[in-house]
């Protein structure tokens, strides 16, 4: 799905930047900043479509 | 399938891939509920002469929207009791945090302005939780046309959150019905999709059935009755004229155009045996399709014109066949218990949908094209003959109620369902209806 441009990716993109936003402010461990500080979210639609 | 998109994401597995890594969140599960959205209603200038009658189409023209929007199971308008800006404000910018306070994820604003006779529209669709305006767009049109800009705003909003088209700008043709049971009066009607602005199209001095939009909207074709048999016709809207389809020797019913609109496809009955025709509208040549004893009807192209869907009972019961769109290749695709009909292919071309009666009880439901996946949507006493919206995502379709011996509480009423088959809806009409046919996007 991480092809700018197709019909869906747009909608899609903006779906999870809602999620995101809507999990603010996240709950995180109070040490280990920097092993968390940069964090990479994978959206994965083909796990959510078959659950 | 395309609720993902409708959908805010949960955290639901969280892990790292080594400790020392960037650490990855897998995301694997969305959450289904419609997105909480906020329709204010659109800012009145005051500039106008006519404030009045705009305060009145301003928050007409929310409603409108909302309404729309809460139907098709995807949007949760909110109260407008808890709004805290005021419409002409939050038009200019919003306030988000307040819009956010009352779990808005969308906010829709606008403005309406009549000057000469004109109506101008604009609104904006915003963001809430990203701050941000999404989409703009104005109209200008006749004061008379408020109501079909509503739906046109809808298909805008609709678009630009889920990806897909949308279905509201739309018709849709029935026949209307009246009278006690045994002595039914029935009348083409066709009416927008939310059940306003119905008019009636033919006087209902014949029984008419099975009415069919052209792709342009603008012919229908029909089964009526000429000289007390069956035969299709086709009626202009506009100039309301008439004709009856072909010069042929028995009966004709069950028709439908092809997806270029040059053709009607339909059943052609004589001597108890019933085989598929179609007619070329441009050239009059009649092409057979179908030669078989058995009972073939109700054939539905694929909207690449390729193929054909229909049922027949050449395996003993009326089942659901495929063929290409010469009559070659003929394959069954139904195989479960029961019996099949009123096959109709999707507008994105990827499922037929479909009626199906089994232990005296009907079902709506869909399959892919070549049979598997069936899923039935919606079960009940009496209901068949399903049509799809322009988008593929919704059906229409009708449901009678069982009468007594005198034909007394029989009813029949128009319902839509979505392919979750969660969100059924009844589809308010002036009289009792059947035979339900959705138009294309009148404004693409």
């Amino acid at each position: 799905m991480n092809i700018p441009g197709q019909d869906f990716y747009k909608v899609l993109a903006e779906s999870a930047l809602r999620a995101i936003r809507l999990c603010q402010p996240l709950r995180v461990p109070t040490t280990g900043y920097d092993r968390w500080k940069d964090l990479q979210l994978n959206f994965d639609l083909n796990k959510m479509l078959k659950g | 399938m395309k609720n993902v998109f409708f959908l805010f994401f949960l955290f639901v597995v969280f892990f790292a891939k080594s400790s020392f890594a960037l650490v990855e969140i897998d995301i694997t599960r969305g959450n289904l509920n419609p997105l909480p959205i906020a329709v204010s209603p659109l800012y009145v200038e005051s500039k106008s002469s006519e404030v009045l009658k705009e305060l009145e189409v301003g928050s007409e023209i929310a409603k409108i929207i909302e309404t729309n929007l809460s139907r098709s199971g995807l949007f949760s308008p909110l109260e407008k009791d808890s709004f805290v800006q005021k419409p002409d404000i939050a038009h200019l910018k919003p306030r988000f945090e307040d819009w956010k306070l009352i779990k808005a994820q969308a906010l829709i604003t606008g403005k309406v302005n009549i000057t000469s006779e004109k109506l101008r529209i604009e609104f904006r669709l915003w963001d809430v939780l990203a701050a941000k305006e999404i989409m703009a767009l104005a109209f200008t049109t006749v004061p008379d046309n408020w109501r079909r800009v509503a739906h046109i705003i809808t298909d805008k909003i609709y678009k630009r959150l889920t990806g897909e088209d949308g279905y509201f700008d739309t018709r849709i043709i029935y026949v209307a019905e009246k009278g006690p049971k045994n002595q039914r009066i029935k009348k083409l009607a066709i009416m927008d999709q939310d059940g306003k602005n119905t008019k009636y199209l033919t006087l209902g001095n014949e029984l008419v059935l099975t009415p069919r939009f052209n792709p342009t909207n603008q012919m229908v074709t029909y089964m009526s009755y000429f000289r007390n048999l069956p035969r299709v016709y086709l009626l202009d809207i506009e100039t309301g004229v008439q004709e009856v389809v072909g010069e042929f020797p028995g009966m004709t019913f069950a028709p439908r155009f092809s997806p270029d609109g040059k053709k009607i496809i339909m059943s052609f009955a004589k001597d108890g045996n019933s085989d598929i025709f179609t007619m070329n509208l441009e050239t009059r040549v009649v092409e057979r399709i179908t030669e078989h004893p058995a009972i073939d009807t109700s054939p539905s192209y694929s909207p690449d014109g390729k193929y054909i869907c229909f049922n027949s009972d050449r395996s003993g019961y009326q089942q659901i066949y495929v063929m290409r769109s010469d009559g070659s290749d003929v394959k069954r695709i139904t195989f479960g218990q029961g019996i099949y009909g009123t096959p109709v292919w999707s507008p994105r071309g990827d499922l037929i949908a479909f009626t199906k009666m089994y232990k005296n009880r009907f079902y709506i439901g869909v399959m892919r094209i070549d049979g598997s996946g069936e899923r039935l949507l919606t079960e009940n006493y009496y209901q068949e003959a399903p049509s799809w919206s322009p988008n593929g995502r919704v059906l229409i379709f009708y449901r009678e109620t069982k009468s007594g011996s005198q034909g007394e509480g029989f009813s029949a009423t128009l319902w839509s369902i979505d392919l979750t088959g969660y969100n059924e809806r009844l589809v308010e009409t002036l009289t009792d209806a059947s035979d339900p046919s959705w138009s294309s996007l009148l404004s693409k």
